[in-house]
């Protein structure tokens, strides 16, 4: 599976180069202001953006971190379609050790309303992810609303995910709620400051609504010319002491 | 799931509905209108609404719009060239952003409101 990984890694330099070349034409995609709200504002016709994500949770032992490398497309100025070339996951946990391929996948993203000039901006977007026997569906419905220097987000998630030992064989099947609430205050052109929040509720079967979690904590965005950074700290707020005390991710995308 | 998830399920729901609601407050990006054509030569409507949907979509994507009037029309040039640059608009992307912001400074400066 490493090898999996690694060969798939490689192909990342190669599509780099490429996109440079393409970045010739291109636009600059928007570039992002969380780590875990999206935005209702899509990349423009011509973009091309490629964004590393990083998504590192501790906690009852364990340390685990989950990696995607993703090219984004500006299909038109409302629509944006995004690649997930591999998403990665690194565990560390007594007794476990391992690095495993975990999908890949398509992002769609739509937007219906300007968050600048109507009353509520807004988009709808769908992800399909595909891996080792796993396959799942993700759709939110984005709102944004952009108040002079200030941008506030809320998400609304439903995701569907089924598992079985390989594809033609995925008998398990659970999903998950989730609504995420952003707000970012642009310091200066260069730097925003925010808060981040995020509420996880597990269906297993989709039978009955499990516990529900709940995240916060502070918010940075970066960017200079082409290059952007954003980077959340998220810490457990509900009491449950078997799930992950603290995440952090970290965005980092280039604009081509 | 238990009752005090519910609790912050409509809790969060319900700080961004507030939040959004609160939120309908002037843009500062006006509407184009009969001045703003009139001021930057007339016909001119299409153009005007491309360029406000440039700087509400393609400025507004990377850092806070700010306001037309916030600027003299002379600094807006310098601005724009500087900025389109760094984000490869298109030249008539370019330049009716600057039509519009130019018509908007015009239109305030001379009080002949919208």
């Amino acid at each position: 599976m490493i090898k999996r990984i690694a060969s798939l890694l490689m192909a990342v330099p190669v599509l780099f180069g490429g996109f440079l070349w393409l970045g010739v034409e291109s636009a600059n995609a928007g570039q992002r202001k969380f780590a875990y709200n999206y935005e209702v504002l899509t990349a423009p016709l011509g973009s091309i953006e490629f964004e590393n994500w990083v998504t590192w949770r501790r906690g009852n032992g364990k340390d685990q971190g989950n990696f995607r490398h993703e090219v984004e497309f500006g299909v038109t100025d409302r629509l944006q379609l995004a690649v997930y070339m591999v998403d990665w996951q690194w565990t560390d946990a007594p007794g476990e050790k391992k690095v495993k391929y975990e999908h890949t996948g398509v992002e769609v993203v739509y937007r219906l309303s300007n968050p600048i000039t109507d009353v509520v901006g807004s988009a709808v977007y769908g992800e399909v992810k595909v891996g080792d026997g796993v396959m799942a569906w993700e759709g939110k419905l984005l709102l944004q609303k952009n108040l002079g220097r200030l941008t506030l987000t809320y998400n609304a998630t439903v995701e569907a995910v089924w598992e079985g030992s390989t594809l033609g064989q995925l008998n398990e099947r659970s999903g998950e709620l989730a609504q995420t609430v952003g707000i970012s205050y642009e310091i200066d052109a260069h730097v925003n400051l925010g808060l981040e929040f995020l509420q996880e509720i597990d269906l297993p079967n989709w039978e009955a609504a499990g516990r529900s979690i709940i995240f916060g904590g502070p918010n940075i965005s970066l960017r200079k010319g082409r290059y952007f950074a954003t980077i959340t700290g998220l810490f457990r707020l509900s009491d449950q002491a078997d799930e992950p005390a603290m995440q952090v991710r970290g965005i980092f995308g280039v604009d081509f | 799931m238990e009752a005090n998830g519910w609790k912050w399920l409509m809790g969060i729901g319900l700080a961004s509905c507030w939040l959004v609601g609160c939120a309908n407050l002037e843009s500062g990006v006006p509407a184009v209108s009969r001045q703003m054509i009139a001021v930057s030569g007339g016909d001119t409507g299409d153009r005007l609404e491309v360029g406000r949907r440039v700087l509400t979509t393609r400025c507004g994507a990377c850092h806070r719009v700010y306001a037309p009037g916030a600027y003299r029309s002379a600094e807006w040039v310098g601005i724009v060239d500087e900025m389109a640059a760094r984000s490869k608009l298109r030249a008539s992307e370019r330049e009716n952003l600057l039509l519009y912001l130019v018509a908007v400074e015009r239109v305030q400066k001379t009080g002949t409101g919208r």
